[in-house]
């Protein structure tokens, strides 16, 4: 589904994090990644999109405005995964897909187990189907979390930082994962992400914002350029693109340094 | 190959919900384990006492009653029954309240004793004893229960509105918890202060807590607060069980948490103040029981519920059959046995949860 956003302000108590952010869509099909410094305010802006920070201002899923949907409502369309995942609940792998489907859709049992298998196998959790979620580990668990995302058939799939506490391999897996998985479903999905060089090589779009505003939004060529990086995130970075694979950016410096 | 790889993958496909069907049996045999452990509990409460009796007597009064003596009908059917029911209902009533209010507040200390709720529903109970005070306008037995309910009811909303502050850790809730205990019972001393003999010693009964003066009408009123409240947990089983997922995935589920909250917490202040109404304070049954069922079952609220009440039920019946033959002759008070029990266990349970156990 196409996902657009006009307007859109939320406050935190008295601190106002998102200001007037409008013009960003993201498109069925496709990775958007929400890049910008710590602070910025990408949680919050994919907290309240979901729902679950108030916000004033339009969001439209094709056309339509689910901003003044219950929070019921706009979890059968959308679904948000927070960064930190970790939990203690004494439940099984199976146990928790299972839950996410539930809380979604009422609908036969069978249909439900064939559902939450069918989550399982697509993240090769199937081996850890009766395992408790406190017995796995950190690659494990976001594996889980992502099953119990897609387990729901979200149109609209929000990710907070999802690679930020993975190793090399299951960051490129995960990602990987979810470039597929938007493709082949038609999912619009949206990452807010730290890592330039991973939004460079996965997201079809980019939004960045800045100190709760929109600075601006394109395909990763036209956005991760030297002087916006030093911009955005005050550092001189030296940008490639060769021809034949991903692009590489990599950090020279900070323009402030800290404590000079 | 491909047919290969397809019908293995609908081999795994067939073992993984299979595997996942036999867990969940394995679950509810042992919640039927439970059952029939309480039941058994349940006929040697009533076997003990003064003047014990075979157990066979009892099952054959309980199936039979026509055909057993009048003295067994008598102390059997009404006055050993009432007092064993009375233990179960209300072990299981606590134990619930107990449960909920651990996945309502994230918290694994949490139950209607360390959050000051039954405390304040005692204080509700004394109004009515020492002043003949009503907090609703109704009569007799129920003007105690009414005014434990409201007091309970106020304590829990207190609960609630701190469960909202930001930065409230687990330990911080119980500490406010401590304070709401202390700010009921220094009222309660205030109560006893000025309450006549007569009164004091109704008092005492229900800081201690005993099952000695439940009746059928209690059990009844005791049973219909648990039957009432167990569809409304029921219902909301798996926003319940999506709470352990943490705050922010249960919204994103589609749970409105605050409202789950209010709503669930209410359930189990009627719970707390109609145990605290019948039989006084009884501390920790709704803390262990949960723990026990979590570690059988786990925490998928289809089985954790009926596990909590289960487990309380078993605990509390157990410990009227200790109160009663720990010190031949004597009766001691349910409400001091299940502090000593549960004591050590609340401590180890403050160690582990430092570890952030819970988060």
């Amino acid at each position: 589904m196409n996902l657009r956003i006009e307007r859109l302000d939320c406050s935190l108590g008295k601190h106002r994090v998102l200001r007037d952010i409008s013009d960003l869509t993201a498109r069925p099909g496709e990775i958007t990644a929400l890049i910008g410094p710590n602070g910025a305010g990408k949680s919050t802006l994919l907290k309240a999109i979901a729902g679950i920070e108030r916000a004033s201002g339009r969001i439209l899923l094709d056309g339509e405005r689910i901003d003044a949907l219950p929070l019921e409502q706009r979890s059968r369309r959308l679904y948000y995964l927070p960064q930190d995942t970790g939990t203690q609940a004494a439940l099984s792998v199976f146990e928790a897909v299972l839950l996410a489907r539930r809380t979604q859709v009422a609908e036969p049992a069978a249909q439900a187990l064939s559902a939450v298998e069918r989550a399982l196998t697509s993240l090769e959790l199937e081996p850890l189907a009766e395992r408790e979620l406190v017995a796995l580990s950190g690659g494990q668990r976001q594996r889980v979390a992502i099953a119990q995302a897609i387990v729901r058939s979200p149109a609209l799939l929000m990710l907070d930082e999802p690679t930020s506490a993975l190793d090399l391999h299951h960051q490129l897996q995960v990602l990987d994962y979810l470039q597929r998985l938007a493709r082949r479903e038609a999912i619009t999905v949206i990452l807010a992400i730290h890592d330039l060089n991973l939004a460079a090589r996965f997201a079809d779009h980019l939004w960045v914002i800045k100190e709760g505003r929109r600075v601006v939004s394109g395909k990763p060529g036209e956005v991760l350029t030297p002087a916006r990086l030093r911009e955005i995130y005050a550092i001189d970075a030296h940008v490639d693109w060769p021809a034949d694979g991903p692009p590489r950016i990599t950090p020279l410096s900070a323009l402030r340094p800290l404590g000079a | 190959m491909k047919a290969t790889t397809i019908s293995s993958r609908a081999k795994t496909h067939e073992t993984t919900v299979h595997r996942y069907l036999a867990r969940q049996r394995r679950q509810y045999w042992l919640i039927a384990l439970t059952a029939m452990a309480t039941l058994v509990s349940l006929m040697i409460d009533i076997a003990t006492g003064p003047g014990a009796y075979p157990l066979i007597d009892v099952v054959k009064t309980l199936a039979m009653p026509s055909e057993a003596s009048r003295v067994l009908q008598v102390v059997v059917w009404e006055i050993r029954l009432p007092v064993a029911t009375m233990a179960i209902v209300v072990g299981a009533s606590l134990a619930v309240a107990g449960a909920e209010m651990q996945t309502l507040l994230n918290n694994p200390l949490a139950d209607p004793f360390t959050l000051g709720i039954s405390s304040a529903a005692s204080f509700g109970a004394a109004l009515a004893i020492v002043l003949g005070f009503g907090l609703l306008p109704v009569a007799g037995t129920l003007l105690l229960t009414a005014n434990a309910f409201i007091l309970a009811m106020f304590a829990s909303l207190v609960i609630w509105a701190l469960s909202r502050l930001k930065g409230v850790s687990v330990q911080t809730m119980v500490l406010m918890g401590i304070a709401i205990m202390f700010f009921f019972n220094a009222l309660l001393g205030m109560l006893q202060y000025v309450a006549s003999a007569e009164s004091l010693q109704q008092l005492v009964f229900w800081s201690l807590g005993s099952l000695s003066k439940a009746s059928w009408g209690k059990v009844a009123l005791a049973a219909l607060a648990l039957f009432a409240t167990m569809p409304i947990f029921i219902r909301a089983r798996w926003q319940l069980t999506a709470l352990r997922m943490g705050e922010i995935q249960a919204k994103s589920m589609g749970i409105d948490v605050g409202r789950l909250r209010l709503r669930m917490l209410l359930c189990c202040a009627l719970l707390s103040a109609t145990a605290v109404a019948f039989v006084g304070t009884i501390g920790f049954v709704g803390l262990v029981g949960p723990h026990i069922a979590r570690l059988v079952v786990g925490e998928d609220q289809r089985v954790f519920l009926p596990m909590s009440a289960l487990t309380g039920a078993l605990i509390l019946s157990l410990t009227s059959i200790l109160s009663k033959t720990l010190i031949p002759g004597i009766l001691l008070p349910i409400g001091i046995l299940t502090a000593l029990i549960g004591l050590p266990f609340f401590v180890s349970l403050i160690l582990r949860s430092r570890k952030e156990i819970w988060r």
